[in-house]
């Protein structure tokens, strides 16, 4: 029926239209009508240099349009433009799910290789950057979202979005296949490896191995590992005036990679030489060298215990105890 | 004492009044009183010089008080010539009296003749009389109150020549009756002197003056005595507050408050000094939410000092309630005779000066098993029914005497005794009573662990209990017997040294005889457990048939041994026999292990 | 000789059966004492209190329970709370710990022992602390060995990780929930090791206990189901499982349905959907066991994995269908941010404002654990080497809870238990190997006593063990097998092998005088963290004065108590909601938000009101019936948990229910960071949190050098000094400025009421009509005018 419509509405349009200049002084019916057409066809539109004179420059507007600025080739160095466009892209694509007839918001990207000089005119040299056009009216300064604050995510710029022009998206992601895929493989894997191995499931009592594997994830959770997954601390840091790196964050709140690295290293040595003295005294062989593993098993834990304890006090300020060092 | 006398006196006369009369031969020759209303009380100090010049000798005068000030009067006691001893003060009547005054009937020591002389002091105190206006300030303003009074003495006689000084609170006054002659100088207001007053003259004054005294009242006020035979008697006090002065309007300013010039002179209380009695102890300060950390404690040798400090400072018509108690050895207050024990102590203690309790509530808890208690209080009180308090390990519980009084002020700081009767052997009982339960306790333990409750005796346990431990002991033997292969092997190596057939024959021989033992004893447990378990037993027989292999081994061993002693074989041939024997036995060894582990 | 040992061995056990029974009894006693007597700093320092906020709600619920019974506690609607929602606290509480500490009260008050409740609540963590102990004892019995059981003892009376949440008056849910969990988990493995259905009810029961107490149940009913599930794998299976498991499933979830505020999720939710699946599966693995009798080797295989599989996928499908369809509730929000780690940040910003909600660093895992976070794996590890039924869930419980504690902070309470059990093992481990003979005796108490009744245990308890290894133990494990549970026997042979050719006494003490110095550094750490990080009621602060004598400011409870006495027994007071439990327990006033932050559209009212100018925040507080605001500012004394640091989550949280009126860009400065300071936005300097906090400050000098208006806790000069206050008047301020009370004044235009009359109105208040607007009586609008004798007219 709407399509009915606006194709008569371009019938007349042709009829009365005399020199229509090809591109230039496109009426707004068709500028809705080709914005609606590459919505069916992709969620974001690519503006050249002559398309965002079109589209988003040109005087009669009725919709608004969110364009992104972005450099999405490989030559320009930009890490997260790729993915903020992906997520930008979820916004379109879940807008054009909800709204496709809804002729009054629409999704663009300007990329620096194909239109650098929209770059200029816009005076932008830091990409990525979200661009709200409203339909009536000039830009404000609100009408740039900004990706410190809120971050790049759907939702924030769904958000965006929603504050600007009263359109509320929901975000759908397409729905992430990969952990689901992962744990059937794995479980495949296993039973696959039991249906191999099913007359003799000696190898399940191979205790070395999960011993190891427990081992692992404890060292693992307990060096703080999920606390770098969350927050991403850097690997080391150094100071930006003396240029010395540290490995050891001075403050209780906060931790670095390297050194939970270094920690789980030494919850290990600890546990080893646990482990050591025992077997020392449970394995049979000649008594001095046993006598030596003990010792060395011993040394194991009291020193790196102690390096422990020291790192610990590094970080925690006022803690008034330590063992062998300082 | 004499106070109490005095107090006694007085509320007997609430009760009946009896009439008097007044002879108008009866005249006051002189009469001075201080009004002191310089705190929230109002202290009046009547010294009368009266003259009898009637016909009858005089043995009481009459004393006279306003209606309005009798509606807050708290205390009223009177003094003769001699200043220590009190007075007999009743409520009483005048026939035709022509005036609404209230009579109060002072009975003199000694009859005073006719044309004699007496001197008497009467003292009287009103509490909440004056009267906060305005009744609402702000925070920075002053605190200024109305005194309504008399500029003459109320008096049956006619006053020859009457003067009143009257102390002011040291401050700013708004406004005062004249009544010449009248001046004010400082805080001082002075009214008279006056000549020839007749009888029931009143002239009303009203004084308006800035008076920034605290008004606090205490509204409700609980007084705890718990008594302990065990040396100490502890108190505790709960009170609640009300500053009753001007209230406050509009906000509170913490910084205006700490800016505040005025220091204590500002008509809000910060703090107070409560004087505990000099033995007090363990002192707590508290309310319902916890302690209340800001108070401090001074000893002094007359008294214990403890400056309490509410948690907000009080403005008028703020309240706050707290709890304090202390413990004080009964030496000081537990009298005994015998059996019989009396508890002196004060009816009401010190809270602070010129303080007005409106509700006083007095709970005395004696020890379990006191009788026959009697309460002589220092005025009249109303008694509660006695109750019984439970405390630890009480069993019949401790009697708590329970007495009220109403409006109290500083003068009713007395002292009440409390007689009964505590059987002192009534002391033991408690502790006898913790060591009966722990014997109990103990008892009880005791033939739990020694009986067996089991409803029905269940014998598979039973029986597994019984293979459990035969196994054991084939556990023990089958590892001695280990013990027995080595020391075997043993022997042979040594003699392999020595070469020594004597010594090998002889260990040969001790060991063989004691495998034998060894042997027949898992024998015969096998025999024994074939009945109750048979895979066991079956267990143990495989065990047997592998102890006969390594026998074998071991002989066949000790051949080779001695035949490389003889020299019949070479020592390459001997070793891999050897080596052929240490893995034969290991192996034997480990599926005996096997065996004994599995068992 | 060796017979000669047997014998003696034997005479060894028949005489020290007693000492050993005397000796454990002796221990256990002292890990209770010492226990409870480590967790008194608090009481010592300060007094008897309860401390920070959720205790102060759960000392009020056992207070009216105490007060008016227990139906009328399940039944309790507090109106004084939420207003004017209004909770349900019977329905939305776990009543477990009210009800324990009220059952206690109740039978010393039977016993005419006169304890305020509050003292009950004050003390019942450390008592539990001590049970807690002695359950571990337990636990660590079944999974190795006795003298196991005493170091675990020892160890979970101190350990920091669990003192953390039970010192004297931190009456919290924890503290009593950590004895059921170990007490449960025992009683598991007992049942498990035995399959009689008495130890799995006695389970159930225990379980039940747990769920009224604490919503950490969640845990248990996964972890058991998955050590079911593992050991069906790992070809375990036997009917002593089956029975085990049965039984606590059934009896334990239709008991945890009795607590009203759990109810039907045990069916309904997704958290007991594991359970619910293991258990299917069971019964799916018992019946193919029975089938096994019929049926070939060869068909058999392939039933079997034909029937698990489509077991397993059934359920499987079966729970996802039903979620989808609404008959189970997917993951709760908070329980979800446990997988998805992220997920909190993004859509949960109350759980996500919440400190102990953060994840762990290595820091405060070796705070609270010190030597045994680098020994318990060594525990382990032996627990893997030599595994049976039991330890198998000993090594699941111990993965599991270093992945939740490495999620979140406090569930660091779940792991520490068993930390302690499993270091406990490794160290009784390396003690039998370096002390299997009373030689030296150069050690300090505990470990002597470890040592010693270590030995006697093992010879007394023996038989016991034997009997375990016979019972239990697979025959792969015969390699090894005394080293793992020490024999007598065999455990006297080898340390006699190891005499004749063992590694000398010298190594043997030396290292166990080196452990023993680890294990003394242990204790001075726990004594030194408890006393110096978890002993404070965080209600009374402590500050020393340059002099060094300490000065106690008691403001919060100053502000509280003014309230509860100078201000009307109806009024409302708004404040955040970390301080709605203190101000209705201390205080005894009606809160609109507190700690049970079960709404999240009121507590962002709240916000907004905080965060948005005056006028329109006295919009809100009309709406909201407000008599008193109160806020808390630390800038006089430099306390930095003040209402101005926590500002900026009141703007998140009333930003996330009114984008439209509340953004957060707008509190900050032009360059982007937050601040009160001089480059502060007018939005900031105009909110009425601001106006609160400042009201007046800038008018004083906090120390001689400084200007007025420093603030010591943001350490500069504030951005606005004049603060006029139009609907608001300072009603209180502490001693310290500390807590700060405002009256929100009636309209302008009404006639200030008068007090009497204010007692009239209170009354209606009181009456369960609504206050404003409502009661008036309604007027027709546009009244027509009628005038006599002409047409009327609607004039518009």
């Amino acid at each position: 029926m709407a399509a009915m419509r606006t194709t008569t509405v371009l019938l007349l349009l042709a009829v009365f239209i005399h020199d229509v200049g090809g591109q230039k002084a496109l009426s707004l019916d068709e500028k809705v009508r080709n914005l609606q057409e590459s919505l069916y066809k992709k969620p974001v539109m690519n503006l050249n240099m002559d398309r965002w004179k079109t589209y988003v420059r040109t005087a009669p507007r009725n919709y608004s349009m969110i364009v992104m600025f972005t450099a999405l080739s490989a030559g320009v160095n930009c890490p997260i433009c790729r993915p903020a466009y992906d997520e930008f892209h979820i916004v379109a694509n879940s807008f054009r799910y909800a709204y496709p007839e809804l002729k009054s918001l629409y999704f663009a990207l300007v990329d620096y290789e194909e239109a650098s000089n929209i770059f200029q005119q816009m005076n932008l040299n830091t990409a990525p950057v979200l661009y709200h056009f409203p339909a009536k009216g000039g830009r404000k300064k609100s009408d740039q979202m900004d990706f410190q604050r809120h971050g790049i995510d759907a939702e924030a710029i769904a958000k965006f979005v929603q504050d600007r022009t009263d359109v509320q998206v929901r975000v759908l992601r397409p729905p992430n296949y990969a952990a689901p895929a992962v744990v059937i493989l794995l479980a495949m894997l296993v039973l696959g490896l039991l249906y191999m191995r099913r007359n003799n499931l000696e190898f399940l009592y191979n205790r070395t191995s999960w011993g190891l594997i427990c081992l692992c994830i404890v060292f693992a959770f307990m060096s703080g590992q999920m606390w770098n997954h969350i927050r991403g601390p850097p690997f080391v840091m150094t100071n930006p005036k003396t240029r010395e790196t540290t490995f050891v964050h001075s403050s209780s709140q906060f931790q670095l990679v390297s050194e939970t690295y270094l920690v789980a290293v030494l919850y290990a040595a600890v546990t080893a030489g646990v482990i050591l003295m025992n077997d020392a005294v449970d394995g049979k062989g000649d008594p001095s060298k046993r006598r030596i593993m003990a010792f060395v098993g011993l040394g194991m834990v009291v020193i790196f215990f102690s390096l422990l304890l020291s790192v610990f006090r590094s970080k925690y300020q006022g803690y008034p105890y330590s063992f062998l060092f300082h | 004492m004499k106070l109490a006398f005095i107090a006694l006196a007085l509320f007997a006369a609430l009760v009946w009044s009896q009439d008097v009369e007044v002879d108008s031969g009866v005249t006051v020759s002189s009469a001075e009183r201080a009004i002191d209303i310089s705190s929230q009380v109002v202290k009046y100090v009547t010294e009368l010089h009266v003259e009898n010049g009637g016909k009858a000798p005089l043995n009481y005068i009459v004393y006279a008080l306003s209606a309005n000030e009798d509606k807050h009067l708290a205390f009223i006691g009177a003094t003769g010539d001699n200043k220590n001893t009190a007075l007999k003060v009743s409520r009483a009547t005048l026939k035709g009296a022509k005036s609404d005054a209230v009579l109060y009937k002072i009975e003199l020591m000694s009859v005073v003749a006719v044309g004699g002389k007496v001197t008497v002091k009467v003292e009287v105190v009103l509490a909440q009389h004056l009267k906060p206006y305005p009744s609402h300030i702000t925070q920075a303003e002053q605190q200024f109150v109305l005194y309504d009074g008399n500029a003459h003495i109320l008096s049956p006689y006619i006053i020859k020549k009457e003067s009143t000084n009257i102390v002011l609170y040291h401050g700013h006054v708004e406004s005062f009756t004249k009544a010449e002659p009248s001046k004010l100088d400082g805080d001082k207001l002075s009214y008279g002197p006056y000549e020839n007053t007749p009888a029931f003259t009143t002239k009303d004054i009203r004084v308006h003056y800035e008076n920034n005294s605290p008004f606090v009242v205490i509204t409700r006020m609980e007084r705890l005595i718990e008594v302990s035979h065990w040396g100490n008697v502890a108190i505790e006090e709960n009170i609640d507050l009300l500053h009753k002065g001007a209230v406050l309007k509009g906000s509170f300013s913490r910084l205006d408050f700490q800016m505040d010039r005025r220091g204590n002179k500002q008509p809000a209380v910060k703090s107070y000094k409560t004087l505990l009695p000099a033995a007090s102890k363990d002192v707590y300060y508290r309310d319902e939410i916890g302690n209340i950390s800001t108070s401090n404690l001074r000893q002094t040798e007359e008294a214990v000092e403890l400056e309490i400090r509410p948690r907000f400072p009080l403005y008028g018509g703020w309240k706050t309630n707290y709890v304090i108690g202390y413990n004080t050895p009964s030496y000081e207050y537990l009298y005994s005779s015998g059996g019989h024990f009396a508890l002196r102590m004060r009816f009401l203690d010190h809270v602070f000066d010129n303080a007005v309790v409106e509700d006083l509530t007095v709970k005395i808890i004696l020890p379990e098993g006191a009788k026959n208690i009697k309460l002589d209080p220092p005025y009249k009180v109303k008694r509660s029914p006695d109750e019984l308090h439970y405390t630890y390990l009480d069993t019949t519980g401790r009697p708590v005497i329970i007495a009220h009084k109403t409006n109290l002020v500083e003068a009713h700081v007395q002292e009440f005794t409390l007689h009964y009767d505590f059987d002192r052997t009534g002391l033991w009982r408690e502790p006898f009573i913790a060591i009966i339960a722990f014997y109990i306790l103990f008892v009880a333990v005791i033939v739990w662990v020694r009986f067996d409750f089991t409803i029905a005796s269940d014998a598979s346990s039973e029986s597994r209990l019984k293979v459990q431990s035969l196994v054991e002991t084939v556990t023990d033997a089958h590892g001695q017997r280990l013990a027995e292969y080595e020391q075997y092997t043993d022997a042979v190596n040594k003699f392999k040294a020595s070469k020594d057939t004597a010594a090998l024959t002889a260990a040969k021989k001790k060991i063989e005889n004691d495998l034998k033992n060894v042997t027949n004893q898992i024998s015969d447990l096998q025999a024994e457990m074939k009945a109750s378990s048979p895979e066991v037993s079956d267990k143990i027989g495989e065990l047997q048939r592998l102890d006969k292999a390594v026998k074998e081994q071991l002989a066949n061993y000790q051949q080779q041994a001695e035949r490389l002693v003889g020299g019949k074989v070479q020592k390459a041939q001997f070793a891999d026999a050897e080596k052929a024997f240490t893995q034969k036995m290991d192996e034997l060894k480990s599926k005996m292990d096997t065996i004994v582990y599995g068992l | 000789m060796a017979g000669g040992e047997g014998s003696e061995v034997n005479k060894l056990l028949n005489n020290t059966a007693a000492w050993t029974s005397l000796l454990t009894f002796v221990i256990l006693a002292l890990a209770w004492f010492v226990g409870f007597a480590s967790r008194l700093f608090a009481i010592i320092r300060f007094e008897s209190i309860i401390h920070e906020f959720d205790p102060w709600f759960n000392y009020r619920a056992t207070h009216h329970m105490v007060e008016n019974g227990f139906y009328n506690f399940l039944n309790w609607f507090d109106e004084r709370a939420w207003y004017p929602l209004g909770r349900i606290v019977g329905g939305t509480v776990y009543p477990g710990l009210m009800v324990t500490s009220g059952a206690i009260h109740y039978v010393l008050s039977l016993l005419n022992i006169p304890i305020h409740i509050r003292d009950v609540c004050v003390f019942l963590a450390p008592m539990f602390s001590g049970l807690t102990a002695i359950s571990t004892y337990f636990l660590t019995r079944e999974l190795w060995s006795p003298g196991a059981g005493l170091f675990a003892a020892c160890f979970i009376a101190i350990t920091p990780g669990y003192t953390s949440r039970s010192v004297a008056g931190s009456y919290d849910n924890e503290g009593i929930a950590i004895f059921a969990l170990q007490f449960t988990y025992y009683l598991w493995v007992k049942s498990v090791k035995t399959g009689s259905i008495f130890w799995a009810t006695l389970t159930a029961l225990s379980y039940f206990y747990m769920v009224s107490a604490w919503g950490g149940y969640v845990f248990i009913i996964n972890l058991i189901p998955l050590h079911v599930l593992v050991l069906l794998i790992i070809g375990r299976f036997n009917y002593k499982i089956y029975v085990a498991y049965t039984t606590f499933y059934v009896l334990g979830q239709v008991m945890a349905m009795q607590i009203p505020f759990v109810g039907f999720q045990p069916v309904k939710t997704s958290e007991h959907m594991a359970a619910a699946g293991v258990f299917g599966l069971l019964h799916a693995y018992a019946f193919l066991k029975y089938l096994q009798s019929f049926l070939s080797r060869k068909e058999f295989r392939y039933l079997f994995f034909a029937t698990i599989i489509i077991a397993v996928g059934v359920g499987f499908v079966g729970i996802v269908v039903l979620t989808y369809a609404g008959y189970i509730a997917p993951w709760s929000g908070r329980f979800y941010s446990l997988w998805d780690t992220g997920y909190a940040k993004i859509h949960i910003p109350i759980i996500a404002s919440v400190s102990e909600h953060q994840p762990t660093t290595w820091v405060s895992f070796f705070f609270d654990l010190h030597i045994m976070a680098a020994v318990f794996p060594a525990g382990l590890w032996y627990c893997v080497k030599n595994v049976n039924d039991e330890r198998v869930f000993i090594i699941l419980y111990a993965v599991t809870a270093v992945y939740f504690a490495g999620v979140m902070v406090r569930l660091m309470l779940t792991l520490a238990p068993v930390v302690c059990v499993l270091s406990g093992i490794a160290f009784s481990y390396t003690y039998e190997r370096y002390l299997y003979d009373e030689g030296e005796a150069k050690e300090t108490p505990t470990a002597v006593e470890g040592k010693r009744s270590k030995k006697d245990e093992d010879s007394a308890t023996d038989d016991q063990d034997a009997r375990n290894r016979q019972l239990y133990d697979k025959p792969g494990k015969a390699k090894k097998p005394v080293k793992g549970s020490g024999g007598t026997t065999s455990g006297g042979a080898g340390g006699r092998a190891d005499d004749e050719e063992g590694i000398g006494m010298n190594v043997r003490s030396i290292v166990s005088v080196a452990l023993v110095l680890t294990l003394l550094m242990f204790v001075v750490h726990c004594t030194y963290v408890t006393s110096n990080a978890y002993s404070h009621p965080s209600i009374v602060l402590q500050s020393q004065t340059n002099d060094g004598s300490r000065v106690i400011m008691d403001d919060f409870r100053e502000a509280y108590y003014w309230l509860r006495r100078n201000t009307h027994d109806q009024a409302r007071v708004m404040s955040w909601w970390d301080y709605g439990y203190q101000i209705a327990g201390m205080g005894n006033r009606t809160t609109l938000v507190d700690n049970n932050t079960w709404n999240n559209s009121h507590i962002a009212l709240v916000g907004k009101a905080m965060s948005s100018n005056e006028s329109a925040a006295y919009e809100i507080m009309r709406d909201l019936d407000v008599d008193y605001v109160l806020a808390i500012f630390g800038g006089v004394i430099g306390y930095s948990g003040d209402d101005i640091n926590k500002f900026l989550w009141m703007v998140r949280i009333a930003e996330g229910e009114h984008p439209s009126e509340i953004r957060e860009g707008n509190y900050f400065t032009e360059s982007g960071e937050y601040s009160v300071g001089p480059g502060a936005s007018d939005i900031m300097l105009n909110c009425v949190m601001y106006k609160l906090c400042y009201y007046r400050f800038g008018e004083t000098k906090v120390g001689y050098q400084q200007p007025a208006g420093f603030d010591r806790t943001r350490g500069y000069v504030i951005g606005k000094k004049d603060v006029e206050l139009e609907h608001l008047e300072e009603a209180y301020t502490t001693e310290n400025w500390l807590v700060r009370i405002y009256k929100v004044k009636e309209p302008a235009n009404r006639p200030k009421i008068k007090y009497t009359e204010r007692k009239i109105r209170t009354k209606r208040a009181k009456s369960s009509y609504p206050k404003k607007g409502k009661a008036k009586k309604g007027v027709i609008k546009m009244k027509p005018v009628v005038v006599k004798g002409k047409k009327p007219v609607i004039k518009r």
